[in-house]
């Protein structure tokens, strides 16, 4: 059985179609890319996987995630899932921190909820231990600076680590990365990904990562979906469709990087 | 160093007027909470008993003079510290506890029962405080301290609540809280990890202004013979009694209305210092 199996998802605000007929299936520890441009319909997407779409959109179609049905589901019967199946990186890892609660807690509390989900309470030493491990996980340096720290007090690239590590102490199947380079400067970012992609395989996780930037999906997927104002216009392995793009919208997103790097390519004048 | 010391020193020297408000802000209301205790177990004089001269101007035997019947005012302004801080506290965790509780309530209801959460608060604002808490000690028929402290508590909460809603929302919409609950947070586990102490900050001001306004109001309410009766010596009702004789013995005034300030400037400075402490984001900073 497939981890996530998306099938013709439809999401509407009103009359307004935002996405449409979007499939999409990702296996036990696949490497998944979804692109394409803001306003495409990729982050809705992630969030409608979990069952979180914003108060006054609709979704049809079918979404099975780890076996169950999340569309139409209430919120008591999805909450197990969140976390255990899917986990998220957000775009921005200031706001995506609580500002007023030290990062030691942060991590602390989804290992704390994992425990309870299993039936066992685990001992305040266990989850400083496990709060330890996940930071070092992420390559976090001076570890208990760090646990003892506010997110406003550690750097972009820190803080997009200790977001990881809050994804990563959930456990999940499923680690969905929305945008999470975006909002690094680039030498930060090429870490960020490298850190990914090993943690995803040494994990053995499935990554849905989404992006609107094809050189940094390239890096660290295997199969990539192509969507433009919430239709999919191109799906297959990333080679393949990245060297031999069929639709109009992909060529041009290809040629776009392309320009991008011979520019960066050019002397000075 | 010395470019460091002379780069840090603007900085620290703010730093210290800000602790200095704190710190005169507590010695205020620590000296009224000080006093308020000492006067379970002891004061001066026993502030029922006729003393010394009618309106007798202050002494060393009466630090504030006596009043028209002879008795010892300080020991009653004593008392006075007492209720009053009894009603502002009582007032203010009433409020908080209804005015908090709806207002969450209210960030996270739907649409129609925010609308109507939001709308009573407005409604009940609009009254003026003194106003509300009239009507309420009216609809409760027997004044008392209690039935004060209850007045202004319901008075004040409409205040708290629509506030605690608009800070609440604010914090509902951001991004740290879709993290918690794409990790599978509930909403209770929301409201109290990520929510309350967010708004806490903000909150905790408020309350101890609101604390300043309710010790105002409680003069009042006594004043108008509608708060705690006769055996409390409510300020207000140290002033009230003194208007008749303001001419003669002016001090029967003076020394009730200065206890009144000091403890509502005490409050005030107060506020202002905690709003730095609540936040780690301005400690250090500013």
């Amino acid at each position: 059985m497939s981890l996530l199996k998306i099938d013709s998802l439809t999401i509407r605000a009103g009359g307004q179609v935002l996405v449409k007929d979007v499939s999409l299936t990702i296996e036990h520890g696949a490497r998944v890319g979804l692109i394409g441009e803001s306003g495409s319909g990729k982050s809705l997407t992630a969030f409608a996987v979990v069952g979180l779409l914003p108060p006054g959109l609709k979704a049809k179609g079918s979404i099975l995630l780890d076996g169950v049905q999340v569309i139409g589901a209430a919120d008591q019967q999805l909450r197990p899932l969140r976390g255990s199946a899917a986990a998220f990186v957000f775009q921005e890892p200031l706001t995506a921190l609580d500002p007023l609660m030290k990062i030691g807690r942060q991590v602390a509390e989804p290992i704390a909820r994992r425990h309870r989900r299993e039936g066992r309470s685990a001992s305040r030493q266990e989850i400083a231990a496990e709060v330890r491990h996940y930071l070092e996980r992420v390559a976090l340096p001076d570890i208990d600076r760090i646990a003892n720290s506010y997110p406003f007090q550690v750097s972009g690239g820190q803080r997009q680590r200790v977001a990881i590590a809050m994804a990563l102490a959930c456990r999940p199947k499923l680690l969905i990365a929305d945008e999470p380079t975006t909002a690094l400067d680039v030498t930060t970012q090429a870490e960020i990904l490298e850190l990914l992609s090993t943690l995803v395989r040494e994990e053995g996780m499935a990554l849905l990562f989404i992006s609107h930037d094809l050189p940094v999906v390239a890096k660290v997927v295997e199969e990539v979906t192509v969507l433009r104002r919430g239709e999919i216009v191109e799906q297959g392995p990333v080679r393949a469709v990245f060297s031999a793009p069929q639709h109009e919208y992909t060529k041009m997103l290809v040629e776009a990087a392309a320009a991008f790097d011979r520019a960066l390519g050019e002397p000075v004048r | 160093m010395t470019d460091l010391v002379e780069l840090k020193a603007p900085s620290s020297a703010r730093r210290t007027a800000r602790s200095l408000t704190l710190a005169v802000g507590l010695i205020l209301v620590g000296l009224h909470l000080l006093v308020g205790i000492l006067t379970l177990f002891w004061t001066p004089y026993d502030p029922t008993a006729m003393t010394g001269g009618r309106l007798a101007p202050p002494s060393w035997e009466h630090w504030a003079g006596t009043d028209r019947l002879g008795r010892d005012l300080f020991t009653q302004i004593m008392i006075g510290s007492r209720i009053a801080l009894t009603v502002g506290a009582g007032a203010v965790a009433i409020a908080a506890l209804i005015g908090v509780t709806l207002g969450v309530l209210a960030a996270f209801a739907t649409r129609t029962l925010d609308d109507m959460l939001a709308a009573t608060f407005d409604i009940l604002i609009a009254f003026p405080t003194l106003l509300l808490a009239m009507l309420v000690v009216a609809a409760t028929e027997t004044a008392s301290l209690f039935s004060a402290i209850l007045a202004l508590g319901i008075a004040i909460s409409a205040i708290v609540g629509r506030l605690t809603r608009i800070l609440a929302k604010r914090v509902l919409a951001m991004d740290y809280i879709t993290a918690a609950r794409t990790a599978g947070s509930s909403w209770l586990s929301i409201v109290f990890r990520h929510v309350l102490p967010n708004i806490w900050p903000t909150l905790s001001v408020n309350f101890a202004l609101q604390f300043g306004i309710a010790i105002i109001a409680e003069a009042s309410l006594s004043y108008l013979g509608l708060g705690a009766p006769p055996p409390n010596a409510s300020w207000g009702r140290l002033l009230q009694e003194a208007q008749g004789t303001v001419y003669t013995a002016p001090f029967g005034a003076v020394a009730p209305g200065i206890a009144l300030v000091s403890l509502v400037i005490g409050m005030n400075l107060l506020a202002d210092g905690l709003r730095d402490i609540g936040d780690p984001t301005r400690r250090g900073r500013r």
